[in-house]
């Protein structure tokens, strides 16, 4: 056969193409569980970080089977039932598929469209069996990628105890700065609310008294959006009914 | 035989890929703020570089010319994508850190340009110890830098404490700017010229 027949050409692109998509698929399949399983271990440690339970020695299983987990209704604010690997696992179908809550634009802060019915809230207790804080799931757009993490608070509803993003693709050394330990400590401390909605905002250089928070120095975008998941997850389409029904008792 | 060594050497003093023929210096800056990421990565562009051009130069009679440039980067493609899932399922931790460079690869001018240079006209195992030798000059270079950036920048090597920063009740001040992509510009630039120096007295 010619080497340059448009035929011969066809041919051996296809046959490229098809072993080089076997090779990769295959990769991913095969490796798959381990990834996932990293995953989770990956996600249950960022419970415990943002909890600030998390520490050289620390058991990471053993720790966290000692947290209640429930459930919130984001419609209602109700305490409700749920299974936590289900949330993560499904968490495609859930969050974008029949039985989620879809956003209006003003709603939507986070950039998110919709949510999921039932979101996740992690109860740490502390060695008298009182509640010592409450963590909260957080996702939402920065600049490049869909940023998740976890925001912790105290039994007060009302102030930051740490903040952490486990999973997103923010440029490293900009945006990606969002997994700076300073930073994140920087967050400690802060209050959420004051009269009516969420007060806490990311503001530029200079950040002064109890709800304002520094942004990222060459992320202005990514910053932004870590403000509107913020705003979002702590506003009336987040956790703020939650937290009411948690005030009066109900959960 | 000689020659063999020649291929697989050379390019690791003498034509080193940073520092002679100044080829992947993007990476060079981003995974070079902690030795772990830089020995992962290295590991990683030796490994695929040395069977990207193995498996080039193995089809370079067959690849027609009109998609010449196609084929070799979806092989460089496939191996990327496949080192990149096995780091995500062996180590979580570093892949986290390495994010998009590990897929990034792909770009890192270094695969292409070895291909097309070599083992398009090379016998397949010749290609791979020039694709290793390659890998291993451009890791060589990275590697001082990361040792460099790691120590000045956080007072560690490998995670570990080598000179105690005073946040934590020591003496040293860590300098900030070399966790910062500038200072690999820095570094490396140093590292261009003082190999530009050996190789013109070797010349000369």
């Amino acid at each position: 056969m010619q080497r340059e027949s448009d035929i011969r050409t066809f041919i051996i692109a296809l046959v490229l193409a098809v072993v080089c998509s076997f090779l990769v698929s295959g990769a991913a399949v095969v490796l798959k569980p381990m990834q996932d399983k990293n995953k989770e271990l990956d996600r249950k440690k960022n419970v415990l970080i943002a909890g600030g339970l998390l520490h050289a020695d620390t058991d990471i299983e053993k720790t966290f089977e000692a947290i209640d987990i429930v459930f919130a209704d984001m419609k209602t604010g109700e305490k409700v039932d749920g299974n936590i690997d289900d949330y993560f696992n499904n968490f495609k179908k859930l969050s974008t598929g029949a039985s989620s809550i879809q956003l209006t634009k003003d709603q939507d802060l986070a950039g998110i469209k919709s949510i999921p019915a039932k979101v996740p809230v992690f109860m740490l207790k502390n060695a008298s069996g009182r509640l010592s804080k409450v963590i909260v799931p957080i996702y939402g757009s920065g600049l490049w990628s869909t940023m998740y993490g976890f925001l912790a608070i105290e039994p007060d509803l009302n102030t930051v105890s740490g903040i952490t993003f486990y999973e997103h693709a923010e440029t490293p050394g900009l945006g990606g700065e969002i997994d700076n330990p300073l930073w994140k400590k920087s967050w400690v401390g802060k209050k959420i609310y004051r009269g009516e909605g969420v007060a806490l905002s990311i503001v530029k250089g200079g950040a002064k008294g109890d709800y304002q928070i520094d942004s990222l120095s060459g992320a202005s975008l990514t910053s932004r959006g870590v403000e509107g998941v913020i705003k979002f997850w702590l506003g009336n389409d987040g956790f703020a009914k939650f937290f009411e029904t948690m005030k009066k008792g109900g959960a | 035989m000689a020659g063999y060594g020649k291929v697989l050497f050379d390019p690791i003093f003498k034509n080193n890929p940073i520092a002679i023929q100044i080829l992947g210096i993007c990476s060079a800056l981003a995974v070079t703020s902690k030795l772990e990421t830089t020995l992962v990565m290295s590991l990683s562009v030796i490994c695929i570089l040395g069977l990207s051009n193995f498996f080039i130069s193995l089809l370079r009679k067959m690849m027609p010319s009109s998609i010449r440039l196609i084929i070799e980067m979806t092989i460089i493609a496939t191996l990327v994508i496949i080192a990149d899932q096995v780091i995500k399922a062996y180590m979580f931790e570093v892949s986290k850190q390495l994010s998009v460079f590990v897929g990034l690869i792909i770009t890192n001018c270094i695969l292409l340009g070895r291909a097309e240079a070599f083992a398009v006209n090379n016998t397949p195992f010749k290609s791979m110890l020039d694709g290793i030798g390659n890998a291993a000059g451009y890791s060589i270079v990275l590697i001082q830098v990361a040792f460099a950036r790691e120590l000045i920048g956080s007072g560690k090597l490998l995670g570990y404490t080598i000179l105690k920063p005073i946040t934590e009740g020591g003496w040293y001040t860590p300098n900030g700017l070399f966790l910062l992509a500038p200072s690999a510009f820095f570094l490396i630039g140093v590292i261009i010229w003082a190999a530009k120096l050996t190789v013109a007295k070797e010349e000369a």
